[in-house]
């Protein structure tokens, strides 16, 4: 029983978007999955069980999972470079779950079989470049993969993510302004959370608007509400679509709230208004998909709560495999500096 | 056979290998229709489209980058520095991404960063440097550093060629220089990379050096040969990867070693070789080892500057002759 999809129009640049009750749903449950991950990995994190920092993206759900679900997952779909605060993105892209848990334990089924940690996930069978920490870095590479794209004429797009923070830096600028010259078919996802770790967006740009920045360049820019992932979605899917089509570079920017800490151990609470994230936590994404699901598209609670369960069994199941796998060799610390082939 | 200077021998691997192979491309500040600076990538626009020579944005680690992501993506790009200089703007995306992706997630990154190297070409602090120890105490990067036509054109090819990520050091002053009869197209040899090339055989010591070096170290050993010395000359040929087992084979036959290189001084990579042979050839050495290169300044612009900057043919000669006579 679904009732007609739904045209979402974000913004009168765009055309609007059909979102099914199938599709809806589906929004919900990589939401609800990212959220159970992240929980379930911080609670680990505390008791001492994950090595390093732990980064989440609370609250950004709707982002990590609104940019992935247009894309063609697979080795020869579309490239996806996220941010740290898109767990979704990879889940969604087909990183399978106990993988990530693996990562963050660095054990050998980690997909950097424990040679990189956190979000730093990636592979080739997935079309996921592995993330450097240094931000905006990512930018120029989508804008080269893209670039493969059009020579080959291949209809792929290679999408990234960021933070607004990211936006100050030279490689986001280089990278955004190739990009337009050489019109193509990357899409650039900024993250508008307010925060580059302690320091407020009002002390990283004057331009606070982030797709403003991308139309300095000649892109087509839009924003949106980060924390509506049907807006996301169907901001996206939009963009993607221009850009496969031959439309060349677009840019979104997503607007949100960080919130908490730029990593678990950080004491957020001495620079960030409480005020300002209570206000915040109402918007959250997951509840506001919930309401919507409920109310509008009349789908039942009993339908969500399973959908729940769904999530937290995968979670159960993840975690018991990422705990019963082995660690790497240590001779493996000298493997892989070179590679053999490229093919 | 054509006699080929050193860039032109350049242009014909870029020409040879976008013929072999479609997802070979350059890229680069007025590499399309102007060829490059020096004329590198001449007629590759004109022969193969605006897709495959593309004129970039003069923005260095955005090259970088889009030459990174391009190769992981399923091209094999040579992205060209307009002077090896400026490669310190690409720094970041060179040793961060490109370096450590393999080791990371097993994805590789064929591509190549050709950065036109070195003095003696009255560029001053800004368009003379030798950039190949930037890069060789990074993990994850080949260093090329051809010091022959020949070689220019085979190492190129086979870098291209190389699954990883490849710093091509090709040097400025040997460009009009160097020349051979550089067989191209289908008898094109490729030059493997990591073998060094004994650039002349001697008895009473070694002379380990590349790049622009290598000439200035042949006419030492011409001296030298005159005045009853033999002198053996190894053109390292690639930095990363190194052929220790050649300098080894030569310190061990001839006792004595001596490293030139253009670059400066303190932490060049002559260093690297130096503690090599030390630790690894200590009981066939019958004097220390000894480094020729330049001073530990900026390079300087006026031509006597620069002169007093650069290891010259004499500064090697006299090193030379002392060591002989230790
Ligand atoms: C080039 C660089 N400098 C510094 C850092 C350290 N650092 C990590 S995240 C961060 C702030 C990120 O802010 P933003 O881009 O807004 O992303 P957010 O954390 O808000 O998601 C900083 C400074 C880094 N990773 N990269
Ligand atoms: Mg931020």
């Amino acid at each position: 029983m679904t009732s007609p999809a739904r045209k979402i129009s974000v913004v009168p640049d765009l055309p609007s978007v059909e979102v099914s009750d199938d599709l809806a749903l589906d929004l919900y449950y990589w939401m609800t999955l990212t959220r159970a991950v992240e929980e379930r990995a911080l609670n680990l994190y505390r008791q001492g069980k994950l090595p390093g920092s732990y980064y989440t993206g609370r609250g950004q759900e709707a982002i990590a999972v609104g940019i992935a679900l247009p894309l063609v997952r697979g080795e020869d779909g579309d490239w996806l470079s996220p941010w740290i605060r898109d767990l979704g993105s990879y889940l969604v892209h087909g990183v399978p779950v106990w993988r990530i848990f693996a990562q963050f334990m660095g054990k050998a089924g980690s997909t950097t079989r424990g040679k990189d940690g956190n979000l730093h996930i990636g592979g080739r069978e997935w079309n996921i470049p592995c993330q450097v920490s240094h931000m905006a870095d990512m930018i120029p590479l989508t804008v080269g993969a893209a670039l493969a794209y059009k020579q080959r004429g291949e209809k792929r797009v290679a999408v990234t993510s960021f933070g607004d923070a990211a936006t100050s830096r030279g490689d986001f600028h280089e990278g955004l302004n190739i990009a337009a010259v050489l019109e193509v078919p990357a899409v650039f996802v900024a993250e508008n959370n307010g925060w580059g770790y302690s320091t407020p967006i009002s002390k990283q740009t004057k331009v606070t608007d982030l797709h403003r920045k991308a139309a300095a360049y000649g892109i087509p820019a839009v924003s949106v509400d980060g924390n509506d992932v049907f807006a996301v979605y169907a901001a996206l899917k939009a963009s993607v679509d221009a850009a496969r089509e031959g439309g060349g570079p677009q840019f979104v920017e997503c607007k949100t709230y960080r919130m908490g800490g730029h990593a678990a151990h950080d004491k957020y609470e001495s620079y960030m208004p409480m005020e300002v994230l209570a206000e915040w936590s109402d918007k959250d994404p997951i509840k506001r998909a919930e309401a919507i699901l409920l109310e509008e598209r009349e789908i039942t609670e009993a339908r969500l709560e399973s959908i729940r369960e769904r999530a937290r069994d995968e979670v159960r199941q993840a975690v018991e495999q990422a705990e019963d796998d082995g660690y790497p060799d240590a001779a493996e610390a000298h493997q892989g500096v070179f590679a053999e082939t490229a093919d | 056979m054509p006699e080929l200077t050193y860039l032109e021998a350049i242009n014909a691997a870029l020409h040879d290998e976008m013929d072999a192979d479609p997802r070979v491309f350059c890229l680069g500040e007025d590499v399309g229709r102007q060829g490059g600076a020096f004329g590198a990538t001449k007629g590759i626009q004109q022969k193969y489209g605006e897709l495959r020579s593309i004129d970039t944005p003069v923005a260095e680690a955005g090259i970088a980058g889009v030459a990174i992501g391009a190769a992981m993506a399923g091209q094999r790009p040579v992205a060209e520095m307009q002077f090896g200089d400026f490669v310190s703007i690409a720094f970041d995306q060179i040793v961060t991404c490109a370096a450590k992706m393999h080791y990371r997630i097993g994805w590789a990154v064929p591509m190549v960063v050709r950065c036109p190297n070195g003095g003696g070409v009255g560029g001053g602090p800004y368009h003379s440097e030798n950039v190949e120890a930037w890069f060789h105490h990074h993990a994850g990067l080949k260093i090329v550093c051809p010091a022959t036509a020949d070689d220019a054109y085979g190492l190129l090819r086979a870098s291209i060629q190389d699954p990883n990520p490849v710093v091509f050091c090709e040097h400025k002053f040997l460009y009009r220089r160097e020349k051979a009869d550089v067989p191209t197209g289908a008898d094109g040899r490729i030059v493997p990379l990591g073998k060094a090339r004994v650039a002349r055989t001697g008895s009473d010591l070694s002379i380990i050096t590349y790049a622009s070096t290598v000439r200035l170290s042949m006419a030492v050993a011409d001296t030298l040969e005159a005045e009853g010395t033999s002198v053996e000359v190894v053109d390292l040929r690639t930095l990363v990867p190194l052929d220790r087992e050649a300098v080894l084979a030569s310190v061990k036959k001839t006792g004595k070693a001596m490293i030139v290189h253009e670059d400066n001084l303190t932490g060049g990579f002559g260093a690297e070789v130096a503690a090599i042979v030390a630790q690894e050839a200590f009981e066939y050495l019958d004097a220390p080892v000894t480094r020729v290169a330049a001073i530990d300044t900026p390079i300087p612009f006026t031509p006597v500057l620069e002169r007093e900057y650069l290891p010259t043919e004499e500064d090697i000669l006299r090193a030379a002759r002392e060591l002989a006579a230790y």
